[in-house]
């Protein structure tokens, strides 16, 4: 039990407290109320039996056997006053009881004769005088006595109210009953208190765990997609799922790439070694070995010029420079160069590169971001598609988009590699060996096609071959 | 007979390699994939194989299993530096050593004429040499073991290991002697080599009568070989 379940069950146990004080307060000053203002004589049966002795008493005893009633008539009590409104007895009535008296005389003699339960009678003695008799409410006495009558107009809230069942028991019974009432209410609040206090922090507590585990390296799922619906609680813990997976996923791509990395660095450090132990095996073919070793460390260059742009592109997605850029001018260029490396490097089956484009297609970016992404891209096919023998680039506007599409007759890409064409230092089964390259070229066409806001497919093509869409959006010319 | 197999898939790497140790006098094959090097290192015709472990996919390592299954022809692994899971798993596998990549050409055929040597080894102790240690028997010059008369299946480092701790048996030897007379060359800092080839002895000889292994290791002395 943290903290924080004491913090709820205190808030809960607290706002219970403030509630029952709240509600019983409220009742018990509307009883207060009440009271006070009820007429204060009483109108019940014990009453209406008092009202009745005393007329009997005056019939038949006369005004001397009513004086002498009087006294004994304590509970309840009986006042009766005589024309001039003195009470026989001389005690003192109060005004309000006077008000009460008259009201409930006047309701009386407009309501019929049906007046056999109110607390107010007219009598008339055997001399034909007029008295006026009523019983009043002694309220320190009475309203114990009254309390087990009233419960059943009362709603049963007040703090004292809830023994219906006691009745008008003896005192200490009723104490002892409403005492284990109280001691109840209070457990059976503790334990909802408790029960609430459990049910909020259990899966805060759940949550601190994992992130406990998620703070040591931890970031296996720990809430699992079972927990279905459920409140904010539970969403909490499925966003904290997903936060460690997608966690896990880049830190897996983060270490991958730094496997592969140092795996591409070494290829052309081990064939340097090897060159170096070459020269000194063969002194004589020093020049040779020489231009190997000038060549792999070209490659290395070129690797972590690769990766800088790639680890660029990763950390600031968006394009800082934006220039107008004729893409038309742009592969023109590119397709010039791959026609004169396929005349360089082919000799007798030279590699045809086709170019068909629009007179010029703008868009708006980092020309050297473009270039960089479209060059590799051209590459990727000339080298790939030399089987094929033709390279077939085109670049159009198309619906405010322009649109670059290279395609060869190249072996094309497995079906299920094409997914992962754009992670870094993929290379397809096939084209592994022999091909120079390091799998980095779509990868950074892709970052950079993405910074200018645009989109890169790659697809095969019906009949053999690859095709790689690429699609940005156009400016005016 | 010296006579070397290498595969790698780096054409370039491979042909320099070539280059090198047929200028020290051995004759090269050149193989570039998984498949192609153990259908070659099971045709028998080779002394030794040089394998790189790190061939994308499963290549290499499984090579060298295929290999494993066929034959007890030495192989050299090519590891890359610093990746101590490919390394043990393929001593595991049986390879008989590593040398991390990059290395040098001169190292590389170093390492190739220590373990030509041990495999080759002439049969000076002269015929007949029996070396017996309780259940073990060897026959250095025929290069058999046997364990309570079932023969076994070592490779030519285990053979190697073995038979320097069978010479010495009752007396514990160091990493450094097991590495310099089983290996051909000094143990190196951090090497889990010997650790690695006596865990794989442990599991292919038996256990003594009361079920300890027969191997022990003396704590910062190295292994024994126990005499009963």
């Amino acid at each position: 039990m943290g903290r924080l379940f004491w913090k709820f069950f205190l808030c809960i146990l607290l706002a219970q407290v403030t509630a029952t004080i709240g509600v019983g307060g409220v009742f018990w000053l509307r009883d207060q109320a009440r009271q006070r203002a009820t007429p204060v004589l009483d109108s019940g049966p014990p009453a209406a039996i008092a009202l009745d002795a005393a007329a009997a008493t005056l019939r038949h005893g006369g005004l001397p056997a009513l004086r002498s009633l009087l006294p004994d008539m304590r509970r309840p009590q009986l006042f009766v006053l005589d024309a001039a409104r003195h009470e026989l007895l001389g005690r003192a009535v109060p005004a309000e009881l006077m008000h009460a008296v008259e009201r409930e005389l006047r309701d009386g003699a407009q309501g019929g004769d049906s007046a056999v339960w109110r607390g107010a009678r007219r009598l008339v003695g055997p001399d034909g005088a007029q008295y006026i008799a009523f019983v009043s409410r002694d309220f320190g006495r009475q309203i114990g006595r009254d309390a087990g009558r009233q419960d059943g107009l009362r709603d049963g809230t007040g703090p004292g109210t809830l023994t219906p069942g006691l009745g008008p028991g003896p005192g200490p019974r009723r104490r002892i009953g409403q005492s284990v009432v109280i001691g109840a209410t209070v457990l059976a609040s503790l334990l909802f208190a408790a029960l609430l206090a459990w049910y909020f922090s259990r899966p805060i507590r759940a949550l601190r765990s994992a992130f406990e585990a998620a703070a040591a390296g931890d970031l296996a799922p720990r809430f699992g997609p079972g927990a279905k619906g459920g409140d904010e609680l539970v969403d909490l813990g499925r966003d904290f799922d997903r936060m460690s997976a997608r966690l896990r996923a880049l830190m897996d791509g983060q270490r991958r790439l730094l496997h592969d990395v140092s795996h591409e660095l070494r290829s052309p450090l081990a064939r340097m070694q090897a060159a170096l132990g070459l020269a000194h095996q063969q002194p004589d073919k020093i020049g040779i070995t020489l231009e190997r070793i000038e060549r792999e460390s070209n490659r290395m260059d070129k690797l972590i010029g690769e990766l800088l742009t790639l680890s660029r592109l990763e950390a600031s997605p968006d394009v800082l420079r934006r220039e107008q850029v004729d893409l038309v001018e742009l592969v023109d260029g590119l397709v010039a160069d791959a026609r004169f490396e396929a005349g360089q490097a082919a000799g007798g089956t030279a590699l045809r590169v086709d170019f068909d484009a629009d007179d010029s297609v703008n868009v708006s970016g980092d020309p050297d971001l473009l270039w960089s992404a479209l060059e590799n891209v051209v590459r990727n096919a000339a080298r790939h598609g030399a089987p094929g023998g033709v390279v077939a680039v085109s670049v159009r506007a198309v619906d405010g988009l322009a649109q670059v599409e290279v395609c060869d007759r190249g072996p094309g890409i497995a079906p299920e590699d094409l997914p992962a064409i754009f992670q870094p230092f993929f290379r397809s089964g096939t084209s592994r060996t022999g091909v120079d390259g390091h799998g980095l070229g779509l990868a950074i066409a892709q970052r950079v096609v993405q910074a200018h806001d645009g989109e890169i497919v790659v697809a095969n093509r019906d009949g053999g071959g690859l095709q790689v869409t690429i699609t940005l959006p156009a400016t005016g010319r | 007979m010296n006579h070397v197999l290498l595969i790698d898939d780096d054409v370039e790497l491979v042909g320099m390699f070539a280059e090198y140790l047929e200028q020290e006098g051995f004759s090269v094959t050149c193989m570039h994939n998984g498949e192609d090097g153990a259908r070659a290192a099971l045709t028998g015709g080779y002394a030794i194989a040089v394998l790189d472990v790190m061939m994308p996919g499963a290549g290499g390592i499984e090579a060298l299993r295929q290999i494993r299954a066929g034959s007890r022809i030495p192989v050299l692994m090519l590891t890359a530096r610093g990746d101590d899971a490919d390394r043990i798993l393929g001593l595991e596998l049986g390879a008989d050593d590593y040398v991390a990549k990059p290395c040098t050409p001169r190292e590389l055929t170093a390492r190739v004429r220590a373990i030509l040597r041990r495999t080759q080894a002439a049969p000076e102790n002269g015929p007949g040499v029996l070396l017996s240690v309780g259940k073990l028997t060897m026959l250095p010059e025929q290069r058999r073991a046997t364990w309570d008369g079932q023969p076994l299946d070592l490779t030519s480092t285990e053979f190697n290991l073995l038979e320097v701790l069978a010479r010495n048996a009752g007396r514990p030897v160091t990493k450094n002697d097991l590495s310099e007379q089983g290996l051909g060359r000094p143990l190196a800092r951090f090497d889990r080599n010997i650790d690695v080839h006596l865990s794989s002895l442990r599991h292919k000889l038996g256990p003594l009568a009361d079920g300890r292994s027969c191997l022990q290791t003396i704590y910062r002395q190295g292994y024994q070989l126990i005499k009963e």
